[in-house]
């Protein structure tokens, strides 16, 4: 009601001018009969509201939506047939057409680069396989060094990979049951080179009956992978131990990886999970992209499993993920 | 001897595991016209095929279905795609295996063994027992045996991979990270120092025979086999 008798405010003002002349005109011409007068000052006022009554009653449901602080819906075919709604209506339909246009563009063009990072990925694998197929029987030390760098750019790879494909998530996944102790421990023989080449050795501490979670297998590897793999790196000369734990909980089960290394320095430990931040640590080992943890806490996000990561500086950082029972 | 088909457009890689399945008592024929697959196939007759997905003209999964229309042999698919629907695809389409890149050579011949073992069943043919030599130091993998000369002594689960892996390469050298991987594998997590303590005792089983300094220290690389005996 307001806004409709704010805008008309000017309208009101107006008439009571014209009508405050009209008075006073004829007043001065000498017509000085205060019952005319009257009668022509309340059939103006009746008209105007009548007039404003028909315009309240045409309008009320556009009025009602532009002050409704929730709805942010258009639907222009419930206002009514007044020429402004109809005008409102079509000029409406005309700018959210064109804005689903330039989003479908959008869309289109996310899913064209998403599908030509895929296809960009897979196609950098084939020389990378000749490489790997090239320098796999020699040990001698430009050998070994060549395929550290390989590794590296391996591990690169598939960060972008599975980064550009988050993107994409929800059409990209499948909820399984996966034994966790038979996950963890084929997820550390595939790992064996992070662990011997930062001098790691895991420690399981496993109950006896095989737990089982509900999860997508290729994220979760990716997940636990960046873990480890940023668990190991800042282990380096410090400690020679990575626990690895699994625990079944009355609601939740519980998979922990904890390490002895440097730790996160408090002032960083808020940030670790945002995007392209390496902090201290990041900056002290030069192998930070900023991305790995980043990932790991959208990953999990979108599987629906709770993380917490604790860290204390020269002791060490645990990371736990929780699983819920279903 | 069985005939292995190995359709790969990129052309090293075609010609590493080509050189590689011979090496392992296979022929190979190697594909080079990618619209014929199919004729090929048909010329050859292979006892199992490699396929790349990612094929000029048509894909892996077209001509995995062709040749099914004539023929059930092994079909491993090769491919850089690791995603599961792409697998599911591959054995979707008629495919009995599949393999990610980058892979490794002991992986793929793994795979084509078993899966010629599983259908023609020729393994104590194609196979034999396991015999790895060096200048008459010869070590026998399924027995976990070591012989030299008349002697032979059994040795430890841990010891015989050390000795599977130095007498296999030989004079190449070999290095620590592969060892440990190599035990890794079995779940033994060895670190630096317990290395080292196998590598002297599989350095005193070696004196049991009377052979002394057989296995030399690279610096910063590992460890090289030398013959330091009379050849037998």
């Amino acid at each position: 009601m307001s806004l409709f008798l704010k805008s008309h405010l000017p309208l009101l003002l107006i008439t009571f001018l014209q009508g405050s002349f009209i008075f006073s005109y004829y007043w001065f011409l000498g017509f000085q009969e205060m019952n005319h007068l009257l009668y022509v000052f309340i059939i103006q006022v009746l008209a105007m509201i009548l007039y404003l009554t028909y315009r309240w009653l045409q309008d009320i449901k556009i009025y009602r939506w532009l002050q409704d602080e929730e709805s942010t819906e258009f639907d222009g075919s419930s206002f009514g047939k007044s020429p402004l709604a109809e005008a409102l209506y079509e000029k409406q339909h005309r700018v959210s057409k064109e804005y689903e246009n330039k989003l479908h563009q959008v869309q289109a063009d996310l899913n064209d680069r998403v599908t030509f990072i895929n296809q960009w990925v897979h196609q950098m694998k084939t020389p990378l396989s000749v490489i790997h197929l090239m320098t796999q029987d020699e040990d001698e030390e430009i050998f070994q060094g060549i395929r550290k760098e390989l590794y590296r750019i391996e591990d690169g790879l598939k960060t972008v990979l599975y980064s550009s494909r988050l993107s994409l998530f929800e059409k990209d996944y499948t909820i399984e049951k996966v034994p966790l102790q038979d996950f963890i421990n084929k997820l550390i023989i595939e790992n064996k080179r992070l662990f011997i080449q930062y001098k790691v050795s895991p420690k399981k501490f496993f109950p006896g009956e095989t737990v089982y979670v509900y999860s997508d297998t290729k994220w979760l590897q990716f997940s636990v992978t960046q873990i480890i793999s940023n668990a190991v790196k800042y282990s380096t000369n410090k400690s020679d131990t990575l626990e690895f734990r699994i625990d079944k909980q009355k609601t939740r089960i519980l998979l922990e990886i904890k390490d002895f290394g440097v730790g996160i320095p408090s002032e960083d430990i808020r940030r670790v999970f945002e995007p392209y931040f390496t902090g201290a640590n990041g900056r002290l080992y030069h192998e930070s992209t900023g991305m790995g943890l980043y990932l790991v806490k959208e990953i999990m996000s979108k599987l629906q499993h709770a993380i917490n990561l604790e860290s204390t500086p020269g002791k060490g950082t645990t990371f736990q993920i929780y699983f819920s029972v279903q | 001897m069985k005939k292995i088909m190995i359709n790969e457009d990129n052309e090293e890689l075609r010609i590493l595991l080509t050189n590689h399945i011979n090496k392992f008592g296979y022929k190979t024929i190697a594909i080079e016209q990618f619209e014929q697959i199919l004729e090929g196939f048909l010329k050859v007759e292979p006892d199992l095929v490699l396929l790349d997905i990612n094929l000029p003209s048509f894909d892996g999964f077209y001509w995995c279905r062709q040749i099914r229309k004539h023929s059930t042999c092994p079909i491993i698919f090769v491919s850089a795609r690791e995603g599961t629907m792409d697998q599911i695809m591959a054995l979707e389409n008629g495919g009995d295996d599949y393999i990610t890149k980058p892979f490794s050579y002991d992986f793929v011949i793994a795979k084509i063994n078993s899966h010629i073992r599983r259908v023609y069943g020729e393994y104590a043919q194609t196979q034999g027992e396991r015999i790895i030599n060096f200048y008459g130091l010869t070590y026998l993998p399924e027995r976990m045996e070591l012989r030299f000369g008349p002697q032979s002594v059994e040795v430890t689960k841990k010891e015989a991979l050390l000795f599977e892996v130095l007498l296999e390469r030989g004079e190449k050298v070999t290095s620590r990270e592969r060892l440990m991987e190599k035990m890794w594998d079995t779940d033994l997590f060895v670190d630096e120092n317990t290395l080292n303590v196998y590598i002297a005792r599989v350095r005193k089983r070696l004196t049991e025979f009377g052979i002394q300094d057989a296995i030399e220290t690279v610096r910063g690389a590992g460890y090289r086999m030398k013959c330091t005996w009379e050849e037998m």
